[in-house]
């Protein structure tokens, strides 16, 4: 897949009548927010198609979204509703399978693969509950504080830090392990 | 942070810092999908303003046929008469007196809702529109009650207060107030502390506040905590309990079994962790139903149930601290387009005193569930 710098990227200007709200500027949110979110949606989903998928049907809701993206802030906003969209995916995922379980008569153990750039954290990540991966990327990968975080979960802080502790630790057994086996 | 949270770190931002979508693409989808949405969106307010249209068009016509004189006179204009005339039958519309109380085992409150209103909940945050309105992020003027986790209140201009006896700020700001409260949070929820909630009633403009401000008045009044700071559990009286995810038939009675198994049936319907409500006993009882059970020949035809909705129909004392609970749970199969057609499993659930599955010795917890009767195939409107 081809790569292209943002900054390079010339944006055409969204027609007025399309966005639900004139005040929003979705053509802005895309150029501030794309590439981080692109790169938070990779570690939830450890796939390039997926991740695009993710970015691409976040901004289609904040354009549906009228004026709360304002209200809320449009970096929250954003990240909550990508999370969100993440988990829907994740339980059609999780019934397909166990369809595809009952038709076939045997276990689907079969995992999505996972990218070719560091695939033992990506592997780890993925074993992760969906909480703490989201928590653990918030975190970890984007500085957010715990209430930061917090608010865009839709979790207590405390909720927070007890996924960002277990989620600490399961990658820690789970890299620590590869690591061994590796060396 | 200690040293190997920051290795961790680093680790993560080195994997993903290469990793740059194709951004021209990527936009292009982003344009593609949006109009598309609002393409959509337009196509059905235009049916919608169409068949209102038509309706108004047709409706002087039909009144006309219906109340038809033959006898030459002109009739009178009356569309300027500010009051109906005495002689004049006024359709009074029937009082809705079925009243339902909404009962949430998650944000840990219970209040009573007004007729017509309808219940969305997305990622532990409730919205609650009059019928007929948007439901936010729904485009178009709407009035609203909103609830979540945290504080979200505007940091100016609060004033301190209580609420349900416990400690509270509520905060006007233009067509939005908010209310703050910070009481106990709820011993069935995992993942949330003892920490404020925000409950906040916003409307688009003046005239709709106006119109709705009956109901605002009516779930704020009514709003409790439905665990107290003991575990008790409120009474909740109402023609009908509705949850997050079903609904609680009438005479039915409250009480922390009743709690424990809402919370049961709502974390099936979401497919979230059981560890709080669910024994291992009832875990391995749980297997044996559907989607899970090992009698698919048996069963009707569905490959891809998935639970949807559930009615809990009664509580019977089991024992002194024990309860077996009656529901049906119903569920759609993905399969087909068919939504209307879903299925029936009639279960028992047994409830009380045990260790949950993250290791809590608790009062109720469920302890094990059957299918009573066959399933049946249900076709919703």
């Amino acid at each position: 897949m081809s790569s292209v710098n943002a900054d390079t990227v010339v944006f055409p200007p969204i027609k007025e009548r399309s966005l639900a709200n004139p005040r929003t500027d979705l053509a802005t949110w895309f150029q501030q927010e794309h590439v981080a979110l692109y790169r938070l949606a990779l570690l939830l989903t450890g796939q390039r198609a997926q991740a695009e998928d993710l970015v691409q049907d976040t901004f289609v809701r904040l354009s549906l979204a009228g004026a709360r993206p304002e209200r809320e802030g449009i970096a929250t906003y954003a990240r909550r509703t990508l999370v969100n969209l993440h988990r829907s995916r994740l339980r059609r995922w999780y019934r397909e399978r166990r369809a595809v379980e009952r038709l076939s008569g045997r276990d689907q153990t079969t995992s999505p693969p996972v990218e070719p750039a560091d695939p033992a954290l990506f592997d780890a990540l993925r074993h992760l509950p969906r909480m703490q991966r989201a928590a653990v990327a918030l975190r970890f990968l984007e500085d957010r504080s715990i209430e930061e975080t917090a608010t865009i979960l839709g979790v207590s802080s405390g909720a927070v830090k007890t996924h960002t502790h277990r989620g600490l630790a399961s990658l820690r057994d789970r890299l620590g392990t590869d690591t061994d086996q590796g060396t | 942070m200690t040293m190997d949270e920051r290795e961790l770190q680093k680790r993560m931002k080195d994997a993903v810092s290469g990793a740059n979508p194709d951004s021209a693409k990527l936009w292009e989808n982003v344009m593609d999908g949006t109009n598309q949405a609002h393409k959509s969106r337009n196509a059905k307010r235009t049916a919608i303003t169409l068949t209102v249209l038509a309706f108004a068009a047709a409706a002087p016509f039909a009144i006309g046929l219906l109340g038809s004189d033959d006898s030459g006179f002109a009739e009178p204009d009356n569309s300027n008469s500010p009051t109906p005339s005495p002689t004049e039958t006024t359709a009074t519309p029937t009082p809705n007196l079925i009243t339902s109380s909404y009962v949430d085992t998650q944000l840990n409150v219970t209040f009573v809702v007004p007729p017509d209103w309808r219940i969305s909940e997305f990622e532990g945050h409730r919205t609650i529109v009059p019928e007929g309105l948007p439901m936010p992020p729904q485009d178009g003027d709407t009035a609203v009650m909103q609830m979540t986790f945290g504080d979200l209140a505007p940091k100016q201009g609060r004033v301190e207060t209580s609420f349900s006896g416990y400690p509270a700020h509520t905060v006007k700001d233009g067509l939005t107030e908010w209310i703050v409260v910070d009481w106990p949070a709820s011993p069935l929820c995992t993942v949330c502390d003892a920490g404020p909630i925000s409950i906040w009633w916003e409307a688009s403009n003046e005239a709709l506040w106006d119109e709705y401000q009956s109901g605002f008045d009516t779930m704020r009044t009514s709003l409790t905590p439905l665990f107290d700071a003991d575990g008790e559990v409120a009474d909740v009286a109402a023609a009908e309990i509705l949850t997050r995810r079903g609904t609680v038939a009438a005479g039915v009675e409250m009480n922390s079994a009743l709690a424990t198994t809402i919370d049961f049936l709502d974390r099936r319907m979401w497919m979230d962790t059981f560890r709080p409500v669910l024994s291992a006993e009832g875990k391995a009882a749980y297997k044996s139903l559907p989607p899970f059970g090992p009698h698919e020949e048996a069963r009707l035809a569905p490959v891809q149930l998935s639970p949807s909705s559930y009615r809990i129909g009664s509580i019977e004392a089991a024992d002194a601290n024990s309860f077996e609970i009656q529901a049906e749970v119903r569920y759609v199969d993905y399969s087909t387009e068919d939504s209307n057609t879903l299925y029936g499993s009639n279960e028992t659930m047994f409830v009380g005193p045990g260790t949950s599955l993250d290791s809590v010795s608790r009062n109720f917890v469920i302890r094990g569930v059957a299918e009573y009767a066959p399933e049946s195939v249900i076709t919703v409107d």
